[in-house]
């Protein structure tokens, strides 16, 4: 009887470990656990971001180098050499998004060390990096710090990259249409196929549970070394790398679904995200400040300078964070999901980020007194709690609407 | 009456190594150009990937274009996806 029960049981098991690594989730799922999460974060310190943490990483590799940046505004303003690198919150989320992805990918068996077709490829994802990594900080964001957790603070920069974004992206993908179509031909005929790679099953989970034993290892070691929050936020970067990698949240893969195949279920499911976000964010933001009108904002929300004139320097970081990150083949998040799912070129595209920071933290001194300071719009201020909680709901549920009602167009098209 | 048995001419497309949009892309270009040999039953494509949202998107968009498509893993992060006519 033992034997049996303890067979069932273990076929049980095996059973629940093939659906969540054995197919990949659908994508209002992990729109729905992002937004979750995010809130946890928030709930825990912050909203969900990347960018602010690795652009401190450029300002210490570069004091590293002998270069003075401690004195930079930029690195100066970003609390840059307060504490010991990598032991900051942002830190622990990232590494823990990157070892969480790995961990995914390996249980999934979908890890593999993938070199890049061509060293056109490498190119492309540096500058899409550089690209990236200076649009995100104009912005004060990736598409999660300026997009997905800006709606949700009930900030109007969210919306204006949003729209940088996608005319962006749109421009990326209609600049590889076009290189793609310069070719006569598409390579790769029979001839020159490379090998397959060797199978190896049983060796892949075996690297997950070494993974495992090594975030197990480093939440140990942030418990012991640091505070315990930033303990707790690493958890959930290891959560939002599963969650992202089983789901394949990407906001290239979404705006390539819209704009090639006119598909918007990964779209919606970010607007999911946002929505779910934005409920959230409302309650932890109001408990902070129940007035508005006193001009006190709620603290770590992401409400981002927007630039003057009229939120224009926000458009462009949007437009030049989109073609960036299509060039690069990943967003901010979908970088980091990547690299542990083992494509050598978005290591190369992250390094390209930390150029990009250089960049823009080199020319802050001038940018931000100049056009960023003072040019926060938060919307409560105006519209107060009620109305823009209502707002901004009614229009991420318009543009959910509208964007199906222009997918339902190719099935007209077609028949 | 048949004049002659012709065979299955299979094309092997090798994608690794690329990331979106270039696998959807490129593979869509390959079936619009092998397209009325893929329509008469004349030639089946294989297209190699090594990145997850391609065995998503390359069989969706195919499917759209009327051809059927089946996946297959064959290793670690590599899928075969056969595309044919009706």
């Amino acid at each position: 009887m033992g034997d049996h029960r303890k067979g069932k049981m273990i076929g049980v098991l095996k059973a629940d470990f093939e659906n969540i690594f054995g197919k990949s989730w659908d994508v209002w799922l992990g729109g729905l656990l992002v937004g979750l999460f995010n809130v946890f974060e928030y709930i825990c310190k912050k909203p969900w971001g990347i960018t602010s943490a690795t652009s401190r990483w450029s300002g210490w590799l570069l004091s590293g180098f002998g270069v003075d940046t401690p004195s930079w505004l930029y690195f100066q303003q970003m609390k840059t050499f307060q504490k010991i690198p990598f032991m900051y919150d942002g830190d622990a989320i990232n590494i823990g998004v990157v070892l969480g992805a790995f961990i995914a990918a390996c249980l999934s068996y979908e890890f593999a060390i993938r070199r890049a077709s061509s060293s056109r490829v490498y190119v492309q994802a540096f500058i899409g990096g550089i690209l990236m990594g200076y649009g995100a900080r104009l912005c004060s964001g990736c598409n999660l710090g300026a997009f997905l957790c800006s709606i949700p603070s009930l900030s109007l920069s969210g919306w204006i990259f949003w729209l940088g974004l996608a005319v962006g992206a749109y421009m990326g993908i209609k600049f590889i249409i076009w290189q793609i179509n310069r070719k006569s031909v598409i390579e790769g005929e029979s001839s020159n196929h490379r090998e397959y790679r060797e199978r190896n099953e049983k060796r892949q989970i075996i690297i997950g549970l070494i993974g495992i034993l090594a975030a197990v290892t480093i939440t140990l070691f942030y418990s012991r070394f640091t505070e315990p929050e930033v303990t707790i936020l690493f958890l959930i970067g290891l959560a939002f790398g599963v969650i992202i990698q089983r789901s394949r949240f990407c906001f290239v893969t979404c705006y390539k679904d819209v704009f090639v195949s006119r598909d918007a279920t990964l779209f919606k499911a970010i607007i999911i995200a946002v929505l779910v976000s934005t409920v959230g964010f409302s309650l932890i933001m109001y408990n902070m400040v129940p007035d508005p009108s006193t001009g006190e904002l709620p603290a770590h929300a992401k409400i981002n300078n927007i630039g003057s004139p009229f939120g224009i320097p926000h458009l462009i970081g949007g437009i030049l964070f989109g073609l960036g990150m299509t060039l690069a083949g990943g967003c901010a998040s979908g970088t980091l999901y990547r690299m542990g799912e083992g494509y050598v070129s978005l290591w190369v595209a992250f390094l390209g980020t930390l150029v990009g920071y250089v960049f823009i933290a080199h020319n802050w001194q001038w940018l931000y007194p100049n056009v960023l300071e003072g040019t926060k719009v938060w919307l409560p201020q105006y519209l107060g709690w009620g109305w823009s909680v209502f707002l901004t709901i009614l229009a991420l549920i318009s543009v959910y609407i509208l964007i199906t009602y222009w997918e339902a167009g190719v099935w007209v098209e077609n028949n | 009456m048949r004049h002659e048995k012709e065979e299955l001419e299979e094309d092997i497309i090798d994608l690794r190594g690329d990331v979106c949009p270039y696998p959807l892309i490129m593979a869509l270009k390959k079936v619009i150009e092998v397209e009325d040999r893929l329509r008469a039953g004349r030639i089946a494509l294989k297209f190699v990937v090594d990145h997850p949202p391609s065995t998503k998107s390359i069989p969706r968009e195919v499917k759209k274009r009327g051809y059927q498509s089946a996946t297959e893993k064959i290793g670690a992060a590599e899928w075969v996806i056969t595309v044919k006519g009706k």
